[in-house]
């Protein structure tokens, strides 16, 4: 079906509202013989027609519909299942920024428990239970390509986005660091 | 993957309502059938809603996922091609939204444009014919970009699903009234960016 049918003058202003078969097509043919605007309207329309079609996306592979049939055969091919969220792939080193950001925060807090803990009274029994102070998890979402830092203050982690993709991959230091106190002045 | 539900020679094949029920009851080969029936258009739908090939089968995949697990929601009022086409056109809008469209070049700038497997480069086609071709949709992929959301995806199911009005209307949830004048306004607005004009004497065919 041609998804831009020709149209003429009053129907092209009535277009809105008309439904298929509506129109009288050897009426319409007949008014843009007579009216160049309309005539070049349509014409303008045919061509957009015609790059529509030209331009219809081809098919992925026979390869690659396979891989996408397999991915809905199980699910869990498609969405790693050992995470709460769903996981495209661009996501994935998001998720392992998060997951190190984690691991450092608790190494932290065990560091600063060891460094903070009051030296042990001799007249007090030896303490047996060990306190470990975790800061609180967070979970942040990044787009593609950008480049983010995580850090904790006032007990909480808050994430920064240092730089945004630029199509080279590339972290530039003097933008990245410019980014970085723009957000801590905010 | 499951054997495809096979039609004995001069048996025409099973309609959508019948492997929708045998998908239903469990039937993988049934869901398979639907899938490959209909991908086509789902996968063309996203593309022109996303720009580029690997967006637009990640809407795919979230689309008939979503399509498949919540079959026994689907009520028969419309056909299973516009529903699933409806899941995988929001699914298609959902991802533009959290990645963005993804840039694209003008013509004759070259560029990745987002299609590293585009099968019409690898084939034995002439060089020339695909580089204008590629150049073409690179315009009109851009002109897309440039319509609202809004615009987009009822021009989209429009011009590539050919869902017809009503159909669009009860996908969208907007009445038909806004359907025909958004398709008119994508139209006049398509003609107008300088992306299309630019093809001006272009042969597109």
């Amino acid at each position: 079906m041609n998804p831009f049918p020709p149209r003429g003058c009053e129907d092209l202003n009535r277009e809105p509202t008309t439904t298929a078969g509506e129109i009288d097509r050897s009426a319409l043919a007949g008014h843009l013989a007579a009216c160049p605007r309309c005539a070049a309207w349509a014409e303008k329309d045919a061509a957009l027609s015609r790059l529509w079609d030209a331009t219809r996306p081809v098919e992925p592979t026979d390869a690659v519909w396979a891989d996408l049939a397999a991915r809905l055969d199980s699910p869990t091919k498609a969405r790693p299942a050992s995470f709460v969220l769903p996981l495209p792939r661009w996501r994935r080193p998001a998720l392992l920024v998060l997951v190190a950001a984690q691991a450092a925060s608790v190494l932290a807090a065990v560091v600063l428990w060891s460094a903070h803990r009051r030296p042990l009274d001799p007249a007090t029994p030896p303490q047996t239970l060990v306190q470990v102070t975790t800061f609180p998890q967070a979970e942040f979402e990044f787009n593609q390509g950008e480049f983010p830092l995580i850090r904790e203050q006032d007990g909480g982690l808050h994430a920064i986005t240092l730089a945004q993709d630029d199509r080279s991959n590339t972290l530039d230091g003097s933008l990245a660091m410019f980014n970085y106190f723009e957000a801590l002045a905010e | 993957m499951p054997e495809a539900i096979s039609s004995p020679a001069g048996v025409a094949a099973p309609d959508d309502e019948t492997l929708v029920r045998l998908a239903r009851q469990g039937n993988p080969a049934a869901r398979d059938d639907l899938f490959r029936r209909h991908r086509g258009v789902a996968y063309r739908v996203a593309y022109r809603l996303l720009g580029n090939e690997q967006d637009a089968l990640d809407a795919v995949q979230d689309g008939s996922l979503k399509a498949f697990s919540a079959l026994v929601d689907f009520d028969g009022r419309s056909g299973f091609r516009t529903w699933l086409v409806r899941i995988v056109s929001n699914a298609a809008i959902d991802l533009g939204r959290k990645r963005g469209r993804r840039a694209v070049f003008g013509i004759g700038r070259g560029g990745d444009g987002g299609d590293s497997q585009d099968p019409e480069a690898a084939d034995g086609d002439d060089p020339a014919r695909g580089l204008h071709r590629e150049d073409l949709r690179r315009a009109l992929d851009a002109a897309l970009s440039r319509l609202s959301p809004k615009l987009r995806v009822t021009f989209v199911l429009f011009a590539e699903a050919d869902l017809s009005y009503k159909e669009i209307a009860e996908s969208l949830n907007i009445p038909i009234g806004t359907v025909m004048s958004r398709v008119h306004e994508a139209r006049q607005k398509l003609q107008s960016f300088p992306e299309i004009q630019r093809l001006e004497g272009l042969d597109a065919t």
